[in-house]
């Protein structure tokens, strides 16, 4: 019983250095979005002969979660953590899952309550594209700049990704919920940032420190 | 400010190493899309605004993080000490974000005005929509700048960003930009105005209210709720923009149209000027169906040069998109003077229905004279568009009679049918 | 007596420019003071015996763990407490949750890591404020903590970078005394500093920095009989520590 205690002790106040608070704020935040979009398109603009393409609100919606979701994954406590052993590697992992189950519960139950049930398998496929690419790019920049990677993904998908009609076949967060290809590269996404996660410290490189300061 | 406290912010900024990415999105996107905005004023200035709210995403994220750097760097204190006024800490910062959101808008403006220079109409690029741009850029990287500064959460940029994307897609009564700029619409002045006015006062805003970690101090503002203040001011603001009216409205028509000296003649809107040739060469193909199986109006009028009032006014053709949309609109004004009334029987709806189709595909693809732009997929219901393109490859006599079978078709099907 | 901590052929740094050349360092229990002027490579040494940064070239052991991979990296850090110049806290964690979580990220076992932590902080002469809020404490006592967050769970090696910076007179005196006590537990401590008070106060050996290199390693009495007369400075191991930098040309 004393060992259950102090373990959900350590877990509280792994939540706290690590901004869990603010995260499910961001969530509550990111569901009403996303209920309030619900399965309704965006119209933006696209570089195709329309110039605007329309697409559904998951390819967009899903973005925040992923980048909540990630973005916790920095520590308040993040240059102590530099030199912690293995316990925080699994922390982390179930962390970072924990979450994405959690975003992907909210956002697809939202889609699907005030839009329709393919709608929010587009939406949790989207999450997982995003938060491939968030993890990448809080490997990249720095976690706290977890959203950089999925906004550059956005941006291109959104002015390159479709000819005004058919979306091409790397916009993947324009397919519909049956496109196995796009399950398949949002699975490949998310495998990606995983490896990021995983991978060893960089060594020292001036350039990176330079273009994002650490702190 | 002086030059060098701002040439010293430019040097740290983070964001002098996104500069070039901005800039090569800016051109990309310019060059990058489809080119029927080269050559007409209104359409190029609206492409070149266009990047504006990409870079609205960018510099929000940016702005929220370049500000954010205060609390990360735990100055607060200091900059509360600061011999000088708070706006004037701020201003260095927030326009060395707005020098690199600006500057990267700039190269697309250039590229839009050069490559249209030289088939454009009269008059240059407008600077209402330009304007609308830099609106947007100065709106992001204020609200990302006072975000920033506001609250110290590593959150804050990716909110930003997510605001900037929602509010700009989802809320259209405040957007900050347009899609396409058609000679016949134009920015609203009053809708501008309050834009540029609510522009300012997030400006303002970002640079003079103090961080939520700092004291008010000394302050003659000692006591006055501030934040919540401009809170409600900034509420006040979007609202005021809401109701401003529609960003687009429409313009009055020019004085003098552009017109063709041949007949039929072709009027345009004068920054349409480069598909006065392409256009006036469709109606040309048109009329050179020998056997007079075609009537053509004398006067083919692009939408909004005459009263919507008047006759045919509804066929009066348009350039969505380019001059690709402009042969179904000719098609549609030579149909409604060619075809016979007839009181159609219902159950000949259907080959009534086939005949007047394959008609008017006939007659796009003869106007634009290329069927593969046109493409073989599509067309009207129940039309093989491949036949039609066969036929369009004929000599034109034979192509005359195919046209008179069509309309002996539609007279034999609609029964009781009288000429127009 | 066994090297804690074994550095061989070490070399790090920032794309071409490098901050520390082929070092070598052995670490053992005592206090081994880290003395160089800025730029020197002290903080890269010290992230780098943490095992928070791969080195470029060269091998680590730490408590005969060769340190080549990411895994072995954990595993070797439960024997390290590492008390970075700029840590950053959670300002909302209590004293007691502050250490009691740098414990857990140790690895220290759950069944010992309470009595760790009130121990560390015991050490250190928090143990009255245990329960305030590290935002409600002044930077002597935050200081303080972060030497608790370092020591909790008696790591063998234990790595202070620039520890005293910011404390005052009072609050280095109980410093000294904590670093004493962990040396007579036969803890090896590295102790970043650019104080030589510091280093005569506590330290058993000294080695000396300058451009990425150890240009002198030795304890404070012969560091002292290094001077050169007529060197600055306003103690004898100060007067040293100039002479053999001057030597370096890392003055300049």
């Amino acid at each position: 019983m004393i060992a259950v205690t102090a373990r959900r002790a350590d877990l509280l106040r792994y939540g706290r250095a690590h901004h869990l608070g603010q995260m499910a704020l961001g969530f509550a935040a990111a569901t009403a979005v996303a209920c309030w979009a619900g399965n309704s398109d965006l119209v933006l603009p696209a570089a195709n002969g329309n110039g605007w393409t329309e697409m559904a609100s998951t390819a967009a919606t899903a973005i925040p979660f992923a980048v909540f979701a990630a973005g916790s994954l920095h520590s308040a406590m993040a240059s102590l953590e530099q030199a912690a052993g293995g316990r925080l590697l699994k922390a982390e992992l179930v962390h970072f899952a924990g979450a994405l189950l959690l975003a992907a519960a909210l956002i697809g139950t939202a889609t699907a309550a005030t839009g329709s049930a393919g709608g929010a398998a587009e939406a949790v496929r989207n999450l997982i594209l995003y938060a491939g690419f968030a993890l990448v790019s809080g490997r990249l920049f720095g976690r706290s700049l977890s959203w950089i990677v999925p906004l550059a993904g956005f941006v291109v998908v959104d002015f390159w990704g479709s000819d005004g009609v058919h979306p091409y076949w790397w916009a993947w967060q324009f397919h519909v919920y049956d496109s196995a290809w796009s399950w398949v590269a949002a699975g490949a996404c998310l495998a990606c940032g995983l490896a990021a996660l995983l991978l060893p410290p960089r060594p020292l490189t001036g350039t990176a420190r330079s273009l994002w300061p650490a702190r | 400010m002086t030059a060098r406290v701002f040439w010293t912010e430019l040097r740290r900024s983070p964001l002098r190493w996104w500069l070039p990415v901005l800039v090569a999105l800016d051109v990309a996107m310019l060059l990058g899309r489809d080119t029927w905005w080269i050559g007409v004023w209104p359409e190029a200035s609206a492409a070149a605004q266009l990047p504006a709210y990409f870079f609205g995403l960018v510099l929000g994220g940016g702005a929220a993080w370049v500000a954010g750097r205060t609390h990360r760097a735990g100055l607060t204190e200091q900059l509360s000490a600061s011999t000088r006024a708070r706006w004037q800490v701020e201003l260095p910062v927030l326009a060395g974000t707005l020098a690199y959101g600006l500057v990267a808008f700039v190269p697309g403006v250039v590229i839009a005005a050069v490559v249209s220079a030289r088939e454009a109409g009269p008059g240059f690029l407008w600077p209402s929509y330009l304007a609308l741009g830099v609106c947007l850029v100065v709106l992001s990287a204020a609200t990302g700048h006072l975000a920033g500064k506001l609250w110290s959460s590593r959150f804050v940029p990716a909110i930003t960003v997510a605001v900037c994307l929602f509010g700009q897609t989802m809320l259209r009564p405040i957007r900050f930009y347009v899609l396409s700029g058609h000679p016949q619409a134009e920015v609203s002045g009053p809708a501008l105005a309050v834009r540029v006015a609510f522009v300012l006062l997030m400006a303002a805003f970002a640079l003079a209210l103090p961080p939520r970690d700092a004291r008010l101090g000394w302050s003659r503002a000692r006591g006055v709720p501030l934040r919540p203040l401009a809170a409600v001011a900034a509420f006040a603001g979007l609202v005021a923009v809401a109701v401003a009216g529609p960003l687009l409205v429409g313009r009055p028509a020019p004085a003098r149209a552009l017109c063709s000296d041949e007949t039929p003649r072709v009027c345009l809107w004068p920054e349409n000027r480069k598909y006065l040739g392409p256009v006036s060469a469709m109606v040309a193909r048109l009329n050179s169906l020998p056997g007079g199986a075609l009537t053509l109006p004398p006067t083919f009028y692009e939408r909004g040069l005459r009263a919507a009032s008047a006759p045919d006014a509804g066929a009066d053709f348009q350039f969505l998109a380019g001059d690709l949309s402009v042969p179904s609109f000719l098609s549609s004004a030579v149909i409604a003077r060619t075809l016979p009334d007839c009181e159609v029987p219902s159950d000949a709806e259907e080959r009534y229905s086939h005949e007047v189709f394959s008609l008017d595909a006939y007659l796009q693809l003869r106007g634009f004279g290329d069927a593969a732009a046109l493409g073989n997929d599509g067309g009207p219901p129940g039309v093989d568009m491949r036949e039609i393109a066969r036929v369009a490859s004929l000599p034109d006599d034979r192509q005359a009679e195919w046209v008179k079978g069509r309309l002996a078709a539609v007279r034999e099907i609609g029964g009781d049918c009288r000429d127009r | 007596m066994k090297s804690v901590a074994e550095l061989r052929g070490i070399g790090q740094g920032y794309g071409a420019r490098d901050v520390i050349v082929d070092l070598d360092l052995d670490v053992r229990p005592g206090v081994l003071g880290l003395l160089g002027p800025n730029g020197a490579g002290k903080t890269t040494l010290l992230r780098t015996l943490a095992t928070v940064v791969p080195p470029k070239r060269g091998t680590i052991h730490i408590c005969g763990i060769p340190v080549g991979s990411q895994r072995a990296a954990r595993r070797a850090r439960r024997h390290i407490g590492y008390l970075p110049q700029h840590f950053g806290f959670y300002p909302g964690f209590t004293v007691y949750d502050f250490v009691r979580y740098c414990a857990w990220l140790r690895g220290v076992p759950d069944d010992a890591a309470d009595a760790a932590a009130r121990e560390a902080i015991d050490f250190v002469n928090l143990t009255e404020r245990s329960r305030a809020r590290l935002k409600s404490l002044s930077g002597g006592m935050i200081r303080r903590c972060g030497i608790a967050s370092a020591i909790v769970g008696r790591p063998p090696l234990v790595l202070l970078d620039e520890p005293t910076v910011g404390l005052d007179p009072a609050q280095r005196l109980e410093f000294r005394s904590v670093v004493r006590r962990l040396r007579d537990e036969d803890t090896a401590v590295v102790l970043s500093t650019h104080l030589v008070e510091d280093v005569a106060a506590v330290c058993d050996d000294v080695a000396v920095m300058a451009s990425g290199r150890m240009v002198w390693r030795g304890d404070p009495e012969s560091l002292a009989g290094a001077a050169r007369p007529g060197a600055e400075g306003d103690s004898p191991l100060e007067r040293g520590y100039m002479s053999l930098l001057a030597g370096q040309g890392a003055l300049a």
